[in-house]
Formats: structure tokens, C-alpha cells, sequence
């Protein structure tokens, strides 16, 4: 059995952190070197270094960084010791490395992960260096996947990095059908020390490149969430305006209020469908640049371009494609309603400005000519009210000038509905 | 057995002592060998006491000198971390000119989601669903 050397277990976790969850991000990481039960040997600001000592003074180097990439926050977890070991032993070694990381933990979210919809992804990679890596085989790498992330990888891809062997390995996300954002695992096999230490100046590079990677796959999960939440708006919203005609005041203003939220949300949706479809796209080609300028050799990260090449881009184009056509339609359509409701509300508007006028008129009728009976003769006061002749005439009147009044509105609305 | 920060203490102040260019004044001296005479059954009051001593004007810059040398050798040379620099890792990097930069949006969470986890007979059991991503 080939021996390995310096086991060394990296973590890149990425998110997008809300204000609300800064704060809690800035106490986890002062607290972080309380949490440590390991002796402290560096802190800055930025990064922190713990050594943790075992039997015979062996020492685990743990190493926390932070860094602030674009919009996003990356934190990174190294752990690493200075050791050989016997390949069986590798499994049972990274384990260990991975059980010593301290994440931060904001409310009830997984482990790592600062909000709801600003997690982006993480992934694993483990480096070592052997003079033998005809040893580390298909199962060697299943195990360390499987000891990572509790289920066995879907896919894998195998290629070289500065003479290294690289295993990188992957998980379907079972809702959006994508890449598992937390399923991303690279085994680094180095032939020995001097490439290892090679290697280890590229950290920078996958820093971003694995930002690249993780952005695309997140817009692409975003889209795929757009375009299921879209479906479901278009769904519910009214988009037949046959039978509109026979709905009475109180059903249009209702579904004119259900249209307009729809149309609101919808066209937010697929506005931010736009802007995932952007996000791949920028991001994609960022990877691609970075490949080309920094992981020149590392022909096997193309397999990522083509993948969001042929599937990510492809769908989300189709998808907005398919659900933008739909908004012109909900716009239409609530555009219709919208008349409708308004030509209602004008009708009884018109309505109550009649009734007005004619009980006006009726109104200012009896007054007069009750005024004018009164002048000419006052009643007996014998008489109750309601017998008087003035008061009979003026009801009379005013019913009489009421119903004139009714009549010219009447012929004057037809004449009106004629031209 | 002395723990890193003692070490540090004990052997920048015997740097010290071998910088100097003549004997330790008297009282010192004396103060010196009393810390001596109690380092092995005393460990932490005699480590104590020979921090204050550094203090002594006689002695003080030499041994600020001499920690200060002692712990940057210390952190480079006890940590392992083989080939990498956190110093430089952790800097902020220039964009590279190929890079365009990305303000990502993430859609606001589904207003239904939130509300079926609000009005579900077990909004926990709701909650985590949503959360595992089965609805």
C-alpha cells in the first residue's frame, strides 16, 4: 500500500450576506477563537491559524480565512498535518480534518450558510502528495466523497493539474435539476512535495474560480425557481377576456385587484429571470477567463463551460422565452378589465348625477311653488299640514318637475347614444 | 511544563541578559536569583515576576527586542501550513483586467412559502421542508 503525505482538507463556502446577518457573521467570527479548545497561533483580522497537538506532539494546522470577492463573502476552512500516512488510512484522516471545523451557525440554517437565498454553494478539496497515485483509485475517491458528503457522488470527472492527478466529483440537485450547490468535491493527488507546493500557490485562483462556478449555479437554481414561481402566477391570473361582459361591477374591480398583483409580481420575476440569465453569463465568462489565464493545463474544468453552455443558458432562454409572451398577454388582459371597470364607474357616476338632478329639480319646484300659494293665500290654521292646498301642490309640482326632468335626461342621454 | 507564552517570556529575558553589555545591578541581580531559585516549583510566580522584572529600565528595551524577534520566529517557524501565506492570501486582490465584475440579485423569498409555513399545523415541520427544498 503507497503511502500519502500531508493530508490537507480545504472548505470554500460562499455567500451573499444580508445586512441582518452581518453582525451575526462578525461575532461568530471573533468568537471564533473561543470556540477553538486548540491553541491559537495567529489572528488577524482576516485570517486566524489554531494548531491542535496530538499524541507524539504531532500538530493539525487550522486555518480560517475571509475575504470579501465582488458581492460576495468567501470564507475558507484549511485543515492539514504535516504527516504520512498509508493511503487506507486517507478516508479515516480527512474525516478527522473535517470534523474539526468551527461553522457559523446564523439561526437555524445549515451549518455555513449565512441566508436563506444569499448561499451560494460550497466545495470541498482534498490535496496530498504520493509516489504512487495508481493507488488512489475509483474507490479511494467514492470513500472521501462519501465521508464528505454523506451519499455517493453522481458524477465525476478525472484530470491533471501541474502534474497532479484531480478527481472532482458531483451530485444532481434532485428539485431544479442542476449541479448540487453543496455536492462539489476535488481530490488533488500530487505526484510530490514540489508540485504540491506549486499547487499551493494557485489558492488565490480557485478562491475566484470556484466563486465563478458557484455564482452560475446558483442564478441557474434562481431561474429555475423564476420560472416555476412565473408558470404558477401565469396560472392564476384571469387571461381570458371572453365572458368579461357578463361580470357585474363588484367581480371586475376583484379581478382586476388579482390581475394587477399578478402582473406586478410577474413582471418583477421576469425581470430577475433576466438577471440570472445575465449573472450566468458574466460569471461564465469570468470562468472561462480564469481558466485560460490561470488553469491553462487544467483542460478538465471545461467540462463546467460546456455543461452551462448546453444546459443552464440553453434553458433559461428557453424558459424566458416561453413566460415573456405571457406578460404581454396578463397586461392586456388586465388593461381590459381595467376599461371595464372604469366604463362601470363612470356609468354609475353618471347615474347618481342624474338622480341628483332630477330630485333637485323636484325639490326646488315644490319649494316654489309653495311659496308662491303661501303668498297669494295663507291656509287656515284649522287645516293640518298635509291638507293644505299648498302643500298638496307643491308635491304634486315637484313630482311633476321631477318626472319632466327625468324625461329630458332621458331623451337627451338617447340623443347622446345615437351619434 | 511552560506553556508558549512562558517560554517566550523566560527566553527572550535570558536573550536579553546575554545582550547586556555589564553585570545586572545588584538589586536585580538579586531579584533575578530569587525568580531562579523558584522557577522549578513556582513556575507561573516566578514567570510572573520575571515579566516585571523586564520592566527594569536596565534590561527593558533588549528584552522588548528580543520577544518581539523570538515570537516572529515563532509563528513562522511553529505552524506548519507548508507553502502557503495567509498574509497574502488574505490581502485584497486587484481585479484582473479579464474580469468583469457581477452584482448578483437573488429573487425575494416566495411570499406564498412564507405564508403556508405560517398558516401549516406544523409550521416547523413546514419550515423544514422549505428549507430542504421538498416544496
Amino acid at each position: 500500500m503507497s503511502k500519502i503525505n500531508y493530508p490537507t482538507l480545504d472548505l470554500f463556502i460562499y455567500n451573499r450576506t444580508p445586512e441582518s446577518a452581518q453582525q451575526k457573521y462578525e461575532n461568530y467570527w471573533n468568537d471564533l477563537d473561543s470556540k477553538h479548545q486548540t491553541e491559537k497561533k495567529e489572528s488577524t483580522s482576516n485570517y486566524k491559524i489554531f494548531c491542535q497537538t496530538e499524541e507524539k506532539d504531532e500538530q493539525i494546522d487550522i486555518y480560517y480565512l475571509r475575504k470579501s470577492i465582488q458581492d460576495t463573502y468567501l470564507l475558507y476552512y484549511n485543515c492539514s498535518q504535516d504527516k504520512e500516512y498509508e493511503l487506507s488510512q486517507l478516508t479515516h484522516v480527512i474525516t478527522k480534518l473535517k470534523n474539526l471545523a468551527v461553522l457559523p451557525q446564523i439561526e437555524k440554517l445549515d451549518p455555513g450558510k449565512l441566508s436563506q437565498n444569499g448561499y451560494l454553494g460550497k466545495t470541498w478539496m482534498i490535496s496530498i502528495w504520493t509516489n504512487d497515485s495508481n493507488e488512489f483509485t475509483q474507490d479511494v475517491a467514492a470513500n472521501l466523497y462519501h465521508c464528505l458528503i454523506n451519499r455517493k457522488h453522481q458524477h465525476q470527472q478525472v484530470g491533471k493539474f501541474l502534474g497532479a492527478e484531480v478527481w472532482e466529483m458531483w451530485c444532481e440537485d434532485t428539485e431544479w435539476g442542476g449541479i448540487d450547490k453543496d455536492s462539489h468535491v476535488m481530490a488533488i493527488v500530487y505526484p510530490d512535495e514540489s508540485k504540491f507546493a506549486r499547487g499551493a500557490k494557485y489558492y488565490e485562483y480557485w478562491y475566484d474560480l470556484l466563486l465563478y462556478r458557484h455564482k452560475i449555479i446558483w442564478a441557474y437554481q434562481n431561474g429555475r425557481k423564476l420560472k416555476s414561481q412565473l408558470s404558477e402566477q401565469y396560472d392564476k391570473s384571469l387571461i381570458d377576456s371572453t365572458g368579461l361582459s357578463d361580470k357585474g361591477f363588484a367581480q371586475l374591480k376583484k379581478d382586476l385587484q388579482q390581475n394587477t398583483n399578478c402582473l406586478t409580481t410577474y413582471v418583477r420575476n421576469i425581470n430577475l429571470l433576466e438577471t440570472q440569465q445575465h449573472t450566468i453569463e458574466v460569471n461564465l465568462r469570468n470562468y472561462e477567463k480564469t481558466c485560460e489565464y490561470e488553469f491553462k493545463t487544467a483542460t478538465f474544468l471545461e467540462k463546467f463551460s460546456q455543461i452551462v453552455k448546453q444546459k443552464y443558458q440553453t434553458q433559461l432562454e428557453k424558459d424566458y422565452l416561453g413566460l415573456n409572451p405571457g406578460l404581454a398577454i396578463l397586461e392586456n388582459v388586465t388593461s381590459t378589465i381595467r376599461g371595464m371597470v372604469e366604463i362601470e364607474q363612470a356609468q354609475q357616476e353618471r347615474n347618481l348625477n342624474n338622480t341628483v338632478a332630477i330630485f333637485g329639480v323636484g325639490l326646488a319646484t315644490s319649494q316654489l311653488t309653495s311659496a308662491v300659494i303661501l303668498d297669494q293665500k295663507s291656509p287656515n290654521k284649522d287645516i293640518p299640514f298635509y291638507n293644505t292646498t299648498a302643500f298638496k301642490s307643491s308635491v304634486s309640482w315637484g313630482i311633476a318637475a321631477s318626472f319632466f326632468m327625468w324625461i329630458f335626461l332621458y331623451l337627451i342621454r338617447s340623443f347622446q347614444g345615437k351619434r | 511544563m511552560l506553556n508558549h507564552l512562558q517560554q517566550v517570556t523566560i527566553q527572550a529575558f535570558i536573550t536579553a541578559l546575554a545582550e547586556l553589555d555589564a553585570p545586572l545591578p545588584a538589586d536585580l541581580q538579586k531579584q533575578v536569583n530569587q525568580v531562579g531559585a523558584i522557577l522549578s516549583t513556582q513556575t507561573k510566580r516566578a514567570i510572573d515576576e520575571l515579566a516585571e522584572l523586564a520592566k527594569h529600565a536596565y534590561i527593558n528595551q533588549l528584552y522588548l527586542q528580543a520577544r518581539s524577534n523570538i515570537q516572529t520566529e515563532y509563528h513562522t517557524q511553529e505552524r506548519n501550513l507548508k507553502h502557503r501565506n495567509p498574509q497574502k492570501e488574505s490581502e485584497t486582490r486587484n481585479t484582473p483586467p479579464y474580469i468583469t465584475e457581477n452584482i448578483a440579485k437573488a429573487p425575494p423569498l416566495d411570499l406564498e412559502k412564507q405564508q403556508s409555513i405560517l398558516q401549516a399545523s406544523d409550521s416547523v415541520k413546514e419550515a423544514q421542508k422549505i428549507r430542504r427544498g421538498l416544496l
